[in-house]
């Protein structure tokens, strides 16, 4: 069995037949592949017509022409069909058919997916909060090799950091001599840099999900001196917090019709030895 | 002068692997020497844009920006979003003195603004 990227063929019970291979199935390829075929079929006998590779699929020919055409949806039955008729592997139109259940994904909730990943990789990488810092020196060079060097880390790794800053607004270059550290002033940015990381996420995120309007909405974020008992205690109240979240939205079963983001974080902000055994 | 498309801009998972592919496929050469360290592509003509290679990580999705010139990329970016668009990196001056911005337009697709120095 040969196979390729988009649709290679395989012959099956001797019936020639679409075998769709590599890259993930969507129904976009589905449609792609019913209109080659049509069209090997027209191809082969100039009096083929759509009537007939609709009579051959078992479906209405005004369907087979929305469908062929965009105008319509396929139907998990018709995939089922459709797919069993050209030989597809079972396990090929179960995909096709959770494709066409689930939605596609609104642009503003995957670039809120990657600012969560900004914010998160900020923090968890030092070399974010390294390059901040380094804005601050007289002597700073705003050239990615000298940072590179400086900091002992990969050009590629330091340019990510920089897409991520950018994008959450923590760092702006200004000219092309001046990058400024928009993350705090300079008194307070040592500490500050994780909550001005998750307000700019917050931030952004309002913005993407166009909030305002009245809607509701609602942010908070303050640093504490705490014991450890009462960090656990936190600790298990946030859980707790997140699991009444989870029960309401599961309540939840009207027409949604916004797009919230709601951060929980709560994490040490130092590696202080703990006062308990 | 109007407004036409000055860059492209690959975004990579993997750029040495993937520069190294098109200098199989093509013969394209990568210039590096650059205050950004990006991987200019030298394509060996004169003709066509130029384009480079970016690192997005692991995380990202790997795509294809277009930059495209105007005179003032602030308030560029604020029509866009006028328009329904989203700024995704706010205006920057790059070291070598371009300014540039990246958005989003109503079709999620992301997209670059630029002037040259």
């Amino acid at each position: 069995m040969t196979s390729r990227a988009t649709g290679s063929r395989r012959y099956h019970g001797g019936m020639k037949a679409h075998v769709l291979t590599g890259a993930a199935p969507d129904a976009q390829r589905l449609r792609r592949v019913l209109q080659e075929e049509l069209a090997l079929r027209c191809a082969r006998n100039p009096r083929y017509s759509l009537r007939a590779f609709a009579r051959y699929l078992a479906l209405d020919h005004s369907t087979l022409s929305q469908l062929l055409r965009g105008r319509r949806r396929f139907t998990a039955r018709t995939i089922e069909r459709v797919g069993k008729r050209l030989g597809f592997a079972p396990e090929m139109i179960t995909q096709l058919v959770e494709l066409e259940r689930t939605p596609p994904e609104p642009w503003t909730s995957r670039e809120l997916k990657q600012l969560s990943r900004d914010a998160a990789l900020t923090l968890a990488e030092w070399h974010h909060h390294a390059i901040l810092e380094l804005t601050h020196l007289a002597t700073f060079k705003p050239d990615v090799r000298w940072i590179s060097r400086v900091l002992d880390v990969p050009v590629d790794q330091v340019n990510m950091a920089i897409t991520r800053l950018t994008r959450l607004g923590l760092l702006d270059m200004r000219s092309r001599t001046t990058w400024v550290d928009a993350a705090g002033d300079a008194e307070a940015r040592l500490d500050s840099l994780p909550l001005r990381a998750i307000g700019a996420l917050a931030g952004r995120a309002q913005k993407l999900a166009g909030a305002g309007g009245g809607r509701p909405s609602h942010y908070s974020a303050t640093t504490v001196a705490v014991t450890t008992t009462t960090s656990r205690r936190i600790t298990e109240r946030v859980e707790r917090f997140r699991r009444e979240v989870a029960d309401l939205l599961d309540a939840d079963d009207g027409d949604r019709d916004q797009l919230y983001c709601l951060e929980l974080a709560f994490f040490p902000l130092a590696n202080l030895t703990t006062t308990e055994s | 002068m109007g407004h036409p498309v000055m860059q492209w801009q690959i975004l990579a998972r993997d750029p040495d692997k993937l520069t190294a592919f098109y200098g199989a496929l093509f013969g394209w050469r990568v210039n590096v020497d650059n205050a950004m360290g990006c991987r200019m592509i030298e394509t060996g003509s004169d003709n066509g844009i130029k384009g480079g290679i970016w690192p997005i990580g692991d995380e990202g999705h790997p795509l294809v920006q277009l930059f495209v010139s105007v005179d003032d990329v602030p308030a560029c970016a604020a029509r866009a979003e006028q328009l329904g668009g989203q700024v995704i990196i706010p205006p920057q001056v790059l070291p070598d003195g371009d300014e540039m911005a990246i958005m989003m337009d109503t079709e999620g697709l992301s997209f670059g603004l630029m002037k040259a120095r």
